[in-house]
């Protein structure tokens, strides 16, 4: 008997089911976890911010998921008005709020190098301007990023390609990255 | 791709929770059963007889003073935590060869002065001071070997290594080893032995012994001030150096703990105007900013905006500093340099 095939379940589905279903949660979180990133991303050209800022509405739309209403709108029209009042709240304050991750008593995000990277490498998503900058950085930096950034190779793995130690690698990606921006930025 | 996958497992717990929390409501919504008629008068009978109790129970109460709730052991009072530490030290059985010092054998060293441990309105600390023959890696490690016999768990460890936290390295050589034992829980007595070993110029180690002993609340992020500022660890306590921790377990660990203290709403504390050199300790794009004599601790985000400042002040439980401790010392490599100003 062939399986009997179903049609993936709406936003709005998912987010109603959170309340009972914890891992609709986690899908609905795969379906705009990356959109919202990348928002906040290019909102405060911070990484950090962008990740705290991800985590807090997140909390906030599960903390209110009860509260949401498919008749007023789209899920994703809910979750980015969320996103948007934590923006503004966030450049009137000078700080991000963690209110409703504590409501939830998650734990504090603590953020590693490499989350920190794939979030800055947001602005190399955008193709061939950046391909063409990152064959102009100088050959170390261009090295070590085109192998942590684009091919996601570690550092151990680098450090050995490119004889060097791993701290050296890491220097080389982060100044490379920060070339980018830099060069992007001129570019806008 | 996903950026933060950590902060995916965290909601889907947090879903589970909320979940499990609103699976539990139903049971508290049952519907109470209709009282029948005889059922009403004795339940109105039953009420006013439990108004009486409960008014003769509030006259008895303020009469008496404060009366501990039942089920609840009441905050132990100030000589009960004296006795409970001067008990844990007496317990100690130095190691062989070991002569009690009056004083620190090695001033100025990272196990500290007198008055470098916390002794607020809410932890005691009482301390020994010993000039023990070996290397404080031997020392630690004796002592290790043979934990306090309620001991609940160890904590100051840098790399989760049994016994002891590793030192700073000079040469290959550790001068500093620490081990800290946590006890159990005695009468609402929080009971912490923590064992710290420096090398001593002329051979030897100089040991320390602090028996800490924990009581009552401790307000948290919007309680009242501490009365009491506790120092910083000695080993921080020298200006114009940059500590690097570069294992991301150790980071997590440093920001979680860095994220558990309380904020400070003010910008600046007092006595914080004054630009020293201050210690920073870089965790990744995090920067932390420690300033010899400023009760707070600045945490920068790629070392432009300060983002978010904490203050490093008493509310700490002996067991928080402590864990800042091995990080800052055991498994940091320091370089030396000046922090900007």
């Amino acid at each position: 008997m062939l399986p009997v095939p179903t049609a993936p379940a709406s936003d709005e589905d998912l987010l109603a089911r959170s309340r009972r279903d914890p891992e609709a949660f986690g899908l609905f979180y795969d379906r705009f976890e990356a959109e919202l990133v990348r928002f906040f991303y290019r909102a405060t050209r911070r990484a950090d911010l962008a990740a705290d800022l991800t985590a807090e509405v997140f909390a906030a739309a599960l903390a209110g998921a009860g509260a949401f209403d498919p008749s007023r709108g789209h899920a994703r029209s809910w979750l980015f008005g969320i996103a948007r009042h934590e923006l503004a709240d966030t450049w009137e304050r000078g700080r991000v709020e963690d209110r409703a991750r504590r409501r939830l008593g998650m734990e504090p995000l603590a953020l590693s190098d490499e989350m920190i990277e794939r979030i800055e490498s947001i602005d190399l998503e955008r193709g061939g301007g950046a391909l063409t900058l990152l064959a102009e950085l100088p050959e170390d930096q261009r090295a070590a990023v085109q192998g942590r950034v684009v091919e996601e190779r570690d550092y151990a793995e680098l450090a050995s390609t490119l004889a060097c130690s791993e701290s050296v690698v890491r220097q080389r990606v982060s100044r490379g990255l920060r070339t980018l921006r830099a060069r992007l930025e001129r570019a806008r | 791709m996903t950026y933060l996958p950590e902060l995916r497992d965290s909601l889907v717990g947090a879903a589970e929770r909320q979940a499990a929390g609103a699976g539990a409501e139903p049971a508290r919504r049952r519907p109470r059963r209709r009282p029948r008629p005889f059922g009403a008068f004795a339940l109105m009978a039953a009420s006013v007889l439990a108004i009486v109790v409960a008014g003769a129970v509030l006259v008895l109460v303020r009469h008496a003073g404060s009366v501990p709730q039942a089920g609840t052991r009441p905050t132990p009072t100030r000589a009960e935590v004296v006795a409970a530490a001067e008990s844990l030290l007496g317990r100690f059985q130095p190691p062989a060869g070991a002569v009690a010092s009056e004083a620190n054998p090695a001033p100025g060293s990272q196990i500290g002065g007198p008055a470098d441990k916390i002794a607020d309105r809410y932890s005691l600390d009482l301390h020994r001071f010993y000039r023990v023959p070996g290397t404080p890696e031997q020392v630690i490690d004796a002592i290790s070997r043979q934990p306090p016999p309620d001991l609940q768990s160890q904590s100051g460890e840098a790399e989760g290594t049994a016994g002891s936290s590793t030192g700073r390295r000079t040469q290959s050589r550790v001068v500093f080893q620490a081990a800290t034992f946590n006890l159990t829980r005695t009468n609402g007595i929080d009971r912490q032995l923590t064992f710290e070993a420096v090398v001593l110029p002329g051979g030897g180690s100089a040991l320390r012994v602090d028996a800490q002993a924990g009581y009552g609340s401790i307000p948290m992020p919007h309680g009242p001030e501490p009365a009491v500022t506790a120092p910083l660890p000695p080993s921080v306590a020298s200006p114009g150096h940059t500590i690097a921790i570069t294992q991301l377990a150790s980071r997590k660990r440093a920001l979680r703990f860095l994220n558990a203290l309380p904020s400070v709403k003010q910008p600046t504390a007092p006595g914080c105007r004054v630009v020293a050199p201050a210690n920073r300790i870089v965790l990744g794009a995090t920067t932390v900013l420690i300033t010899p004599g400023c009760p707070q601790i600045t945490v920068e985000t790629r070392g432009a905006v300060e983002y978010k400042t904490w203050r490093y002040a008493g509310t700490l439980r002996p067991n928080e500093r402590l864990k800042l401790l091995p990080l800052l010392t055991g498994e940091a490599t320091r370089s030396s340099g000046r922090a900007r100003p």
